[in-house]
């Protein structure tokens, strides 16, 4: 049935008739006569619905355009790099062949074509609906074809395998359409080459930073998606950051690096010059205040994560784990090294304290009245996200899922949010909440570490104000991390460092420390939260489906926001640093020398 | 095992390093006096506290920025699907520690080390941010060639009872240069460009097996800058402009067709015409059209004609990559010609020069063109062969037994260290025919050998070749198309197939060349990463080629007809 109403849709739009026709389908019969990307995408996925000439016949076929048009530039010591302009209209389809309960997708050959490539993965960037249609025509015809390959390889793959509870590999859902108007601002490129350049002035105060960079990057596009089961979305999509990061050698020679974003939905209306020069005086006077810091040494024992360094910690593992995936397909007894969420196979089980829920909503645009970055209309796979209970009174009640079936779960709840490899979506958070029923203020919190560390005979406990998720390190520092959790458990997955780490004396004192880093630190650690604050912080990023969302590691960047109170862990473990510590430069920096040669100038 | 390659496509995403369209403001000339002037300011300040302070000290430093001012156009069936433009500057830091006759550079079993990283610098010439990266940069190379030193020297005493004879030194030393261009200006209308792209590329619609075709043009301006702790101080530059056609089309079979053609020149106006771009489309799009219909090659041995741009493509990979000078110390190499100096390596009536200096032939402009090479060097031309006898090599500033110092040869890309490369290669010949009589000959030696047919390679794509000891001394040349001739003189056109062979064999086959040279410029890859290139040669005849069958695919054309033509609303 489904089959028939996409047809008469699509011809319908094609044609022009003016039937009369539900709200939503009379907008998309008017969009599509104004937009040949629509028109050409709808054209072509009708063709490709209808592709079976391998002897598989297409289940199910989408395509996904971002009309995206960005703009960037980027500044170290007051002087900028070129600014870059890009105007890209990459393409994504897929082709499912065999059925919803085994097909093509979610094994290791599922990207892999045999043959030659003819498509090029972007559309032109002319609104020529004959190019449209004929790099459409080319990019599902090599998706087919893979899918056709896949499928069979895959088939193979599991000959001989038995598997007691199979699961399906797609999750059928009803189709929408939503259709909304292109929104795109003018970004005023000379005026944030000049606010860049100043933002990243302010570090020539601080000599002491060797290598510092801020950049602004808009992107503001349209994102089209529709399906062969009558999706068809059109929604603007835009987002707008300024990034901090800034790094230095202690005079020990450990390097020190922190960094910052700032970001907004709205590209247009980004905060305040004031909101984003403090931003990089934080960073600035963070690793000033590391390089003078006593080296700290290793730890066990109760931590109080304080504000954003709690929703940090609830962002980057928490979310991560609540985001189910399933390990692909492969040969048998060829292990597949794929990270899958600690919390798969776990519903029903507690994995928090009873006092605590989460729920991830990103049917919400602010928070109270901040805006929160995690709010949209329509995932990557054109459905429409709903609120969801993921923990309630600390047990585990649901995940969020994509189209890919995953254990404890009967549908998709619109969250697939990156575009994901072995033809499925990533699943990410949106607005993550974490609230609590038993709160103290975070005063009373660290009266309680004191407690703790009275009653164990410590001379100090751990207290984090700052985590580095994402993380603003280099990729030398995210394999370094990387290896570490490989070492020392944790599911093998990278968890980012603390930055701002403090010891706490008994007489309340509080001293910085650098180089700690968390060993082991995962899902399973929340489980024992002792307590939680009164007051909710909210931490806003930008996901990519790198480890530890590290800065610049993917092509696709999504939106989230955390809302946490500061959590107190009973007992968690910390390494000192045991990597090999460079030797400070032999030459001072030129910073460092023209104030020395200012100063004997007078 | 390093390929050597030369191609005459490039990638577009390679060019611009970013798919990125500029704003709108053409950028400034930089000045030049002032980042030469931060630049040798911070060299000399890093130098003098190193030599002061750093065990190893170093000896020599040199920092080189590269700004490349770069825009590509595409255009495919008269609509734009790219329009870019960026401009970045990076540098080099280049930090040597022990002596110039032992140093941080000196090649380990074959291994040849990397100490630079090329990093970004901003665009703008203020001292701050360029000082900052190169004291970085500096402590970071300094770092890793104290580093290697030590493993130099250890290995050297090791392995001092079985060195044999003195060996060169690990870095020559040269004059330092002073030379100040005017960073070259460029006139160029990206729009009336977009316009005409658009245009041409539509009449690949005739075509209709072409599945897809795209229409390029790539626009970069480079200016070097560089400085060292001999006292040079150099800034230099130039355009470059190329024009790519391309057209790919799958056979039932599966095989996948291409065609290719290049338009090179050093400014916008001496760029072909829109007429002359037409008709190349036009001839791509029929050679395609053929190539579909035509039987495939068979593997063959027999004589041929290649004209002059595959001959020069030969030459290139054949010759030009043996005579690089630093092969000819690695003993991991195959140094076919090293112990060859002064002796026969080619036919007497082939000369071979090497000019870096020459902007064009004929009317052709030359890609390989430069007045320094990346180590500062002036360019020289140089007679490599004199009637059949090899003279010298291609040098950089690393010496090889017998020859103390550089050519101007020494080239690299940015974030690579330079070794010896070729520039301009022209092959001059005393044994000239007509293209008429050329083929006659052809037909003499098909009858003569009794072989069914001749072969002619008119377009080739480029070629490759291995020069280690480890592999074969081989190469490659692609033909994208190729005709048999027959002894009654009539032509057949059929879908290329590779062409193989051994240096050393080969050049004893050339039998005459035609009194018509021809041009291929291109992009040549090796050690040193991607350097532009030419190789003008005239058409050869070789007694005898061997050609070997294409990798292929067996998967067919779209299952869908294509998107029929008259939906264009």
């Amino acid at each position: 049935m489904r089959t028939v109403a996409v047809l008469l849709l699509s011809s319908l739009c094609l044609f022009g008739q003016t039937a009369p026709l539900p709200a939503g389908a009379q907008k998309l019969a008017a969009a599509t006569q104004s937009d040949v990307i629509l028109r050409a995408a709808l054209e072509e996925l009708s063709r490709a619905r209808n592709l079976r000439s391998l002897g598989e016949p297409t289940y199910y076929a989408d395509v996904s355009i971002d009309d995206a048009e960005s703009f960037s530039i980027g500044a170290m010591l007051g002087s900028a790099f070129a600014p870059q302009y890009a105007r890209l209209r990459p393409v994504r389809v897929s082709v499912r062949v065999g059925g919803p309960n085994f097909d093509n997708t979610n094994s290791l050959y599922s990207d892999y074509y045999s043959g030659s490539r003819y498509d090029s993965g972007s559309l032109p960037i002319e609104n020529s609906y004959f190019n449209l249609r004929q790099s459409l025509w080319l990019s599902f015809d090599i998706a087919y074809k893979t899918a056709f390959e896949a499928l069979g390889r895959k088939a193979a793959a599991l000959r001989g395998v038995s598997n007691s509870a199979p699961l399906n590999d797609f999750w059928d859902a009803p189709g929408r359409i939503q259709i909304e108007d292109p929104r795109r601002d003018r970004m005023d490129e000379a005026a944030w080459t000049t606010r860049v350049k100043a933002l990243s002035a302010i570090f020539t105060r601080y000599p002491a930073v060797t290598s510092s960079v801020v950049d602004f990057e808009a992107s503001q596009g349209t994102f089209y998606f529709a399906n062969s089961l009558g999706t068809v979305v059109r929604t603007p999509d835009r987002i707008g950051m300024v990034r901090v990061r800034a790094s230095l050698q202690a005079p020990d020679g450990m390097v020190l690096y922190d960094g910052t974003s700032v970001e907004s939905l709205d590209p247009a209306h980004m905060p305040a010059d004031s909101v984003l020069a403090a931003a990089v005086e934080g960073v600035a006077q963070n690793l000033d205040a590391l390089a003078k810091a006593p080296v700290g040494e290793a730890y066990v024992g109760p931590v109080l994560f304080l504000g954003t360094a709690s929703a940090q910690i609830f962002g980057e593992i928490l979310g991560t784990h609540l985001s189910a995936s399933r390990r692909p397909v492969s040969e048998p007894g060829r292990a597949v090294p794929w990270p899958v969420s600690d919390f798969d196979g776990r519903i029903g089980s507690r994995v928090l304290p009873e006092w605590m829920d989460v729920t991830d909503d990103p049917t919400i645009a602010v928070n109270g009245k901040t805006p929160l970055l995690g709010a949209y209309d329509a995932d990557l796979e054109g459905l429409f996200p709903t609120r969801v209970n993921l923990v309630e009174n600390g047990v585990l009640k649901a995940l969020l899922t994509t189209r890919q079936p995953v254990r404890g779960m009967s549908a998709p709840n619109g969250r697939a949010r990156l575009p994901g490899m072995l033809g499925v979506k990533t699943a990410r958070p949106s607005n993550l909440f974490v609230t609590v029923r038993q709160t103290d203020t975070d005063a009373q919190l660290k009266e309680r570490l004191l407690k703790l560390i009275a009653n164990q005979g410590k001379p100090y406990g751990i207290l984090v104000r700052k985590m580095d998720f994402p993380s603003a390190g280099s990729v030398d520092e995210l394999r370094r991390v990387s290896l570490r959790a490989s070492r020392t458990g944790a599911g093998g997955r990278a968890v980012s460092s603390p930055i701002l780490v403090y010891r706490v004396y008994p007489d309340g004192r509080e001293e910085l420390v650098r180089g700690l880093r968390f060993r082991g630190l995962a899902a399973r650690n929340f489980k024992d939260i002792l307590a939680a604050g009164s007051e909710s912080y909210q931490f806003d990023y930008v996901d990519n489906g790198a480890p530890m969302a590290i800065s610049g590691g993917g092509s696709y960047i999504v939106g989230c926001s955390v809302i946490a109170p500061s959590v107190l862990f009973e007992d968690l473990e910390m390494d000192g640093p045991d990597d090999d510590q460079p030797k400070p430069p032999v030459v001072p920096a030129p910073s460092a020398a023209s104030l020395t040669s200012a100063a004997a100038n007078k | 095992m390093p390929l050597l390659r030369l191609f005459q496509a490039l990638s577009l995403s390679s060019f611009l390093g970013l798919c990125a369209v500029s704003s709108a403001a053409p950028p400034k000339p930089p000045a030049p006096a002032q980042l030469l002037d931060t630049l040798s300011a911070e060299l000399n300040r890093n130098f003098s506290e190193l030599k002061q302070k750093a065990d190893p000290a170093p000896y020599f430093i040199s920092y080189a920025v590269q700004e490349q001012d770069s825009e590509a156009i595409a255009a495919s069936q008269g609509a734009l699907y790219q329009r870019a433009a960026t401009r970045r500057r990076v540098l080099d830091c280049s930090v040597r520690v022990g002596t110039p006759q032992l140093d941080n550079f000196h090649l380990l079993n074959g291994e040849r080390p990397r100490f630079t990283s090329s990093v970004n610098l901003p665009i703008e010439d203020l001292p701050e941010a360029i000082r900052q990266a190169a004291w970085r940069e500096t402590d970071r190379a300094w770092r890793a060639a104290a580093q290697r030193l030590l493993q130099v020297r250890s290995t050297a005493q090791s392995q001092k009872q079985t060195a044999s004879g003195s060996e060169p030194a690990d870095f020559s030393s040269e004059s330092p240069v002073t030379d100040i261009r005017p960073v070259p200006t460029y006139k160029f209308s990206s729009d009336d460009w977009a316009a005409r792209l658009k245009r041409v590329s539509a009449a690949f619609e005739e075509f209709p097996s072409v599945l897809n075709s795209n229409v390029t043009l790539a626009r970069q301006r480079d200016v070097k800058t560089l400085v060292n702790t001999e006292g040079t101080r150099l800034q230099h530059g130039r355009n470059f402009y190329r024009i790519t056609i391309t057209a790919n089309a799958k056979g039932y079979d599966g095989a996948d067709l291409s065609v290719l053609e290049t338009f090179e020149a050093e400014e916008p106006s001496r760029l072909p015409s829109e007429s002359a771009l037409l008709a190349a489309i036009k001839k791509a799009g029929t050679d395609l059209s053929n190539l579909l219909k035509a039987q495939t090659a068979e593997p063959f041995v027999g004589p041929a004609i290649l004209s002059g741009r595959a001959a020069g493509v030969f030459f290139h990979e054949i010759f030009g990559h043996r005579i690089e000078g630093h092969r000819q110390r690695d003993t991991t190499e195959g140094q076919t010609f090293t112990a060859a100096l002064g002796k026969p390596v080619l036919p007497e009536f082939l000369t071979v020069v090497f000019d870096p200096l020459r902007k064009n032939f004929n009317k052709t402009d030359l890609n390989g063109w430069y007045e320094f090479d990346d180590e500062g060097v002036p360019a020289q031309r140089l007679t490599l062969v004199d009637k059949g006898l090899l003279k010298t090599f291609l040098m950089s500033r690393t010496p090889i037994k017998d020859i103390d110092h550089s050519n101007g040869h020494g080239r690299k890309q940015p974030g690579m260290e330079a070794v010896s490369r070729q520039s301009n290669l022209i092959v001059e010949s005393s044994r000239q025919v007509s293209p008429a009589d050329l083929k006659k000959m052809l037909i003499e030696e098909v009858r003569k050998q009794n072989k069914p047919y001749g072969l002619y390679f008119e377009q080739v794509t480029g070629g490759y070749t291995t020069t280690r000891r480890q592999g074969l001394q081989a190469f490659t040349v692609i033909p994208l198309v190729v005709y048999r001739i027959f002894p009654d003189g009539r032509e057949q056109l059929v879908r290329g197939a590779d062409i193989v062979g051994t240096p050393l064999a080969s050049f004893a086959k050339i039998l005459a060349t035609s009194n018509e040279s021809e041009v291929f410029n291109g992009y040549c890859g090796a050690e040193s990463g991607s350097v532009p290139v030419s190789a003008v040669s005239p058409a050869l005849l070789v007694s005898e080629i061997e050609i070997q069958r294409k990798p292929e695919t067996k998967d067919g054309p779209p299952l869908l007809p294509r998107p029929r033509q008259e939906v264009r609303q």
